[in-house]
């Protein structure tokens, strides 16, 4: 599966490489941290360091902007000892992680239409988002992976550095539907909230 | 250059998202010990056991056993103290009186997934404490609500079976207790074999009388 995503991470570069010269478009690498809501605890109670993402953003218009976006966001909880469930009880190390790749089209309203001002903006963007649920106990290694709907609000800014770069700050919601059930009965939704700081050009 | 930052820019995120951090990367950190219970009532009454001294081994063909015979008589003892030091009473000669379960060990060197096997009649019909009528064509009732779990690479497999109360029309042999030692095999599996069954007992409360 990560093969498959890193074959379509090179087709978008591959076909975003030539919009890159055009002007007016703000392209972005950036460092994610995250920090868990709803569900997502369950992989994972403090914040993560590891995170990535990057994004396109086509200046359409003075005050908006579209484009789109991919990245990853990382839990994981590591634990020792005996966890009792209904019926019974195991002993071991204990590992869970969880990998939420968005993948989203974004749009962005800015109060300022100098692009070479600090400009703030709020937006959000939609799409889908890969999740990936691990758990592993001694031998015992289990995935479950979705497909999910994914809505992200977010506030931000964005800014020009020296000639022709540039750079995005944001505060991220993310939203997703619910996962099927995996650990537990139920299906969970890994809501959580990040925040990334990216360079790129402009 | 711009496209080639962004390559790498993305190749790199890439190979983040291949990892997990902190995960367990030691053959020590694949030990775990599994016990599941039926704690109804037949557990609850239950304070007599019968012990065989015979611990089948199982492995796939041609495998090289790492857990042989010469340790049979070691795990034995180990999983009897921890009954006694339960409360449990050892009945010897099942002749004279049946006792209420029937604790078997098998130690597993290959990928299972469940709480039983089938094949266990081949393995312990033998055994003389088994009531008129139990056979071959008898299965192990797995406890309510127990949750599957897979033993793989090598597993000492504890279980304890309720002789007394045997479902006829079903054909199933109530399973109270079962414990699985499971870990990778190496040179030091034995002695760490010896101590999850006392962590068998340990996180199984409910067996003290």
């Amino acid at each position: 599966m990560i093969s498959r995503l890193l074959t379509s991470l090179v087709s978008v570069v591959a076909i975003a490489s030539p919009l890159v010269a055009q002007e007016k478009l703000l392209t972005a690498t950036e460092y994610s941290i995250a920090m868990p809501f709803g569900d997502t605890p369950t992989y994972g109670a403090g914040s993560s360091w590891t995170g990535a993402a990057w994004e396109a953003r086509w200046m359409s218009h003075p005050h908006t902007s579209i484009g789109t976006l991919i990245g990853f966001n990382e839990f994981h909880r590591r634990e020792s000892g005996t966890f009792n469930f209904p019926g019974g009880a195991v002993t071991g190390d204990q590992y869970r992680d969880l990998i939420m790749i968005p993948l989203l089209v974004t749009g962005a309203w800015y109060f300022n239409s100098n692009p070479d001002d600090p400009r703030w903006y709020v937006g959000g963007g939609g799409g889908l988002q890969y999740t990936d649920q691990y758990f592993q106990l001694g031998l015992d290694q289990r995935h479950q992976r979705n497909w999910n709907a994914v809505l992200v609000p977010e506030v931000g800014l964005t800014f020009s550095a020296w000639y022709a770069t540039g750079g995005i700050i944001s505060l991220r919601y993310h939203l997703p539907s619910e996962s099927a059930a995996f650990l537990g009965s139920s299906q969970r939704r890994f809501p959580y909230l990040s925040l990334s700081l990216g360079f790129g050009y402009r | 250059m711009r496209p080639l930052a962004t390559l790498i820019a993305l190749v790199l995120l890439a190979a983040a998202m291949s990892c997990y951090p902190d995960q367990i990367t030691s053959t020590t950190q694949l030990a775990s010990v599994t016990t599941l219970v039926d704690s109804q009532t037949a557990l609850r009454t239950a304070h007599t056991f019968a012990l065989p001294d015979t611990i089948i081994h199982s492995r796939q063909p041609g495998g090289v056993s790492v857990i042989t015979h010469k340790g049979d008589a070691e795990i034995i003892a180990q999983i009897r103290a921890g009954l006694v030091g339960f409360g449990w009473q050892e009945i010897t000669d099942v002749a004279a009186r049946r006792p209420d379960v029937v604790v078997l060990t098998a130690v597993l060197e290959q990928t299972n997934t469940g709480v039983a096997y089938s094949d266990w009649w081949a393995n312990w019909g033998w055994w003389p404490g088994w009531p008129v009528g139990y056979g071959p064509d008898w299965a192990w009732a797995s406890p309510v609500n127990a949750i599957a779990f897979t033993y793989q690479t090598g597993t000492l497999l504890i279980t304890m079976l309720d002789i007394q109360h045997g479902n006829v029309s079903t054909r199933r042999v109530p399973l109270l207790w079962a414990a699985g030692v499971s870990g990778v095999l190496t040179a030091s599996s034995f002695n760490g074999a010896l101590t999850g069954i006392d962590q068998a007992f340990s996180q199984s409360p409910y067996l003290e009388r």
